[in-house]
């Protein structure tokens, strides 16, 4: 595997070439600050652009060729990284090898005339395309409820920080959607284009030099970016007494979920550190949640802790019946109290290093994870695969007790299920 | 080379098939990947939620079990006496560790780049040899209850249970995987022990391997290890068969759930013994791509929907096997659905199809395929899916793919009989469809 960078002022390429797959992957990705006001927006134009373009005007016919072009399906989705939104749109396409020659330099000049030639008439997104991704849009804001885990999650996150990004639902809202107008749109999209921070990652068999020329030829993105900053959220304010707040909803399973705000932590500590910690409190099935919450006292099928780094977050949630709330917060407080007065062994660690190193090591077998390396590399500075390998080797026991009495928590979070269960 | 270990070639990539039928009656498949890092191992008992009743090992009659039994075992499978517990056992050496129930089989498998020849012994023995006891199987009880509660609050769920549910009669494909909150509390450690020494015999099931491991080492760790074993000499196991018919149980229903957005499920029951086609495999992938020229993205039928705003999202298209009968599922999200239901029948009432769509779906059908390469967990899943289904793995895919052609696919068509249909329905509380 060989990384090679190709900066612009406008944007940069980063080829990744490698000869273990059958398929080419290539990414674009438009970065900025999140607004909450803009996250709708952001929806919108990622799915319209998805809808049709100038040459293949309808949804169909934009399909259809890219079933010619043999499955050359474009995916976009706009994502929150910390204080920033991340739009991206991919595709993976069998190396020419597997089916005709001339196909690869045929289906880059579809994915980027998709993005960049998009199905504009003067000045206004086309209104069909339009009225369609509003559906769309409708149906996605709509379709909220249908994980509630994900909901309460949300629901809890408001809670907590209301003003702070990591509570903004990424779905959009439907005040800011009834705003948009097809003229509005095209602008924000000239908008992006000429401020956003735009990366171009391609992963596959390919010959260097060759892509990077075919991408600079179709690019259209040629205006100076500016420097970008503070990708984390920071949290100020660090409740000292935890809060309990319930609430209802019609549901058969009640939902329970425990925030933790993190302030004060060093880089390592967040992404080396405070993930070992994780892995032993409520990482997977060897975790002390599990085998106490679950495994021990039957109180739930599922329940896991997850540390959000680039939102100095952490949180644990898991299904419960709602009689159980009590008992199951006791639970969980009681292993968390565990993990700060270190009553944890050094197999545990052992243990939590071992899934970590892993799934390190294995992130050359998939496209889509080599690229996140590398594009957190670009944003962060993060580490590549080799020195993430050895600072995870490093963290000691004591690291992990430090890091634990760091910990606060600051919200506990039930979404209650209706007094006669089984609708 | 091991002794009839056989090498299959598989058309259209350079990837090989290794497969072998060891002496105790247990099927092997492998297909290396040197490329990546990682290995995905699956053990798989032909045995599923719907073996309702069957002549248990060593007795002569019929035994009705309760509901989600196989789902149930699945989780006491994981019970080991005298050794670490299969998930203390994997995650010594970052290996993921997991099992997964459906209709028709029960599946356990680890996933990970180290320890093979360890980790290979101890799927075979900790699924060869669980401990259930009263105890640890009445301790079960509550967590799956909660697993239960968790799919209820799903509504695609609902709409998953509830349409096999109104199309099969007879066959227990209709009933829910993991049974119900009610039934699971019925279940004891006696009858899992009858389920277990019927269906986990070696003899009904296979090991299928993916990813970066030599295949001769492999079959020598399993076979090595099956030897130190003994089992029961088996007979062919009896399931309670059923006669379908063609007709549905309810042609709609429409239920109400906490949720903003409505959705349905369009079923079609398909009797699939009344098509003359040469092969099943190949009639399913007609099948599929009837259904996907028809409602998929680049369907026509979508055009209209979304020019009407009956649908804005992609139609699900999804296929369920109950015995005689295919049911075919459309899974819709849309606020005008008697309108759109009345579209869809017209569509399935009168199907035509060009010659030019279908070689464009050729493309697409060929990509997939070539790509599940690169990818152990899909080709793996692929592989269980094709040795359920069809008792083995089809090497000649990619030719099927390629031969698939207009006449054949009129005829299939045309031999199609799609007027057995069902619609679930779920909308949120007060729902009314605009005129």
């Amino acid at each position: 595997m060989e990384y090679f960078k190709k900066e612009f002022n406008a944007y940069n390429i980063h080829v990744i070439k490698t000869d273990r797959f059958k398929t080419v992957t290539i990414e674009l990705n438009f970065l900025r600050k999140i607004k909450k006001e803009e996250i709708t927006i952001r929806n919108f134009l990622s799915e319209i652009l998805l809808q049709s373009s100038k040459k293949y005007n309808t949804k169909r016919l934009l399909s259809l060729k890219s079933k010619e072009l043999y499955e050359a399906n474009i995916q976009s989705s706009t994502t929150r990284i910390g204080a920033y939104t991340n739009m991206s749109f991919s595709l993976q396409f069998l190396n020419e090898e597997y089916t005709q020659e001339g196909m690869q330099e045929e289906t880059l000049d579809f994915f980027f005339d998709t993005i960049f030639n998009p199905n504009v008439n003067n000045g206004e997104f086309d209104n069909h395309s339009f009225e369609v991704t509003k559906e769309v849009i409708t149906t996605e804001i709509k379709s909220m409820k249908d994980n509630m885990t994900k909901y309460s999650l949300i629901k809890m996150l408001e809670k907590m920080d209301p003003n702070c990004p990591f509570s903004y639902n990424g779905f959009g809202y439907f005040e800011d959607l009834d705003k948009i107008t097809n003229k509005t749109l095209y602008e924000y999209y000239q908008d992006m284009i000429k401020s956003d921070k735009v990366d171009i990652f391609v992963v596959g068999d390919v010959d260097v030099e060759k892509i990077t020329q075919s991408i600079i030829d179709k690019v259209k993105v040629n205006t100076l970016k500016k420097e970008f900053k503070d990708i984390r959220l920071e949290h100020n304010k660090i409740r000292s007494r935890s809060r309990k707040i319930v609430e209802e909803e019609k549901i058969n399973q009640s939902k329970l979920n425990i925030g933790c705000l993190l302030k004060d932590f060093s880089l390592d500590e967040l992404n080396y550190t405070l993930k070992i910690y994780n892995e032993i409190l409520g990482g997977g099935t060897e975790s002390k949640l599990f085998l106490n919450v679950r495994e021990k006292n039957s109180l739930c099928y599922y329940i896991r802790s997850n540390i959000n780094s680039y939102d100095n977050l952490m949180f644990i949630y898991a299904g419960i019946n709602k009689e159980d709330f009590d008992k199951s917060v006791k639970l969980i407080k009681r292993e968390m109290n565990n993990m700060k007065k270190g009553k944890f062994t050094l197999e545990d660690i052992e243990v939590a290093k071992k899934a970590m190193e892993v799934s390190v090591r294995t992130i050359t077998d998939s496209p889509s994870r080599i690229i996140n390396v590398y594009y957190s590399k670009e944003l962060t500075d993060g580490d590549d695969i080799d020195e993430k390998l050895k600072k995870i080797e490093k963290v000691s026991y004591d690291d992990i007790v430090r890091v634990a009495n760091k910990i606060k928590i600051d919200t506990i979070y039930l979404m209650c299920g209706a007094d006669k269960n089984e609708q | 080379m091991n002794n009839n270990l056989r090498q299959i070639s598989i058309n259209g990539v350079d990837d090989k098939l290794y497969y072998k039928k060891i002496d105790n009656g247990m099927e092997v498949f492998m297909i290396p990947n040197k490329n990546i890092l990682n290995i995905y191992a699956t053990f798989t008992t032909k045995y599923g939620s719907v073996v309702d009743e069957f002549v248990p090992i060593k007795e002569s009659k019929m035994i009705k079990v309760p509901k989600g039994i196989a789902h149930f075992l699945e989780h006491k499978v994981f019970e080991q006496e005298n050794r670490q517990q299969p998930f203390e056992f994997y995650s010594k050496s970052g290996t993921d560790c997991n099992a997964h129930t459906s209709l028709t089989n029960t599946t356990y498998e680890f996933f990970g780049p180290n320890n093979f020849q360890e980790n290979l012994e101890y799927l075979l023995d900790f699924v060869q040899n669980p401990y259930l006891t009263e105890k640890n199987v009445e301790k079960e009880k509550g967590i799956i209850e909660q697993e239960i509660k968790m799919y209820l609050d799903d509504p695609f769920w609902t709409m998953y249970d509830g349409i096999r549910n109104n199309t099969f009669i007879n066959n227990p494909t209709k009933y829910p995987i993991g049974g119900t909150v009610e039934s699971i509390y019925k279940i004891n450690k006696n009858i899992l022990d009858k389920c277990y020494k019927t269906f986990y015999h070696p003899s009904n099931m296979f090991v299928v391997l993916t990813g970066n491991f030599d295949p001769e080492e492999a079959i020598t760790i399993i076979e090595v290890n099956q030897s130190k074993k003994n089992f029961n000499k088996m007979r062919d196991i009896r399931i309670k068969e059923y006669k379908e018919p063609d007709e549905v149980v309810k042609k709609e229903e429409v239920v109400t759930r906490n949720i903003d957005m409505p959705k349905l499920s369009f079923g079609i029951k398909i009797n699939t013994k009344k098509i003359n086609i040469d092969s099943e495999y190949k009639l399913n992938i007609y099948i599929s791509l009837i259904f996907n020229i028809l409602f998929g993205v680049s369907s026509v039928f979508f055009e209209k929907m979304n020019n009407r705003k009956y649908l804005s999202m992609p139609v699900g298209i999804d296929k369920i096997r109950g015995g005689s009968h295919l049911l075919i599922t459309l899974i819709c999200e849309t606020n005008y659905p008697s309108k759109l239901v009345n579209e869809i029948r017209k569509v399935i009432e009168n199907i035509s199809i060009s010659s030019e769509d279908l070689e464009i779906y050729k493309r697409s059908l060929i990509s997939g395929y070539i790509r599940s390469f690169d990818d152990i967990t899909s080709l793996n899943d692929a592989i269980v899916d094709n040795v359920i289904n069809y008792n083995k793995y089809n090497t000649n895919t990619i030719d099927i793919i390629r031969n698939l052609n207009i006449n054949e696919l009129n005829n299939v068509i045309s031999s199609l009989d799609l007027s057995n249909t069902s619609v679930y329905t779920v909308v949120p509380p007060n729902f009314k469809e605009h005129a």
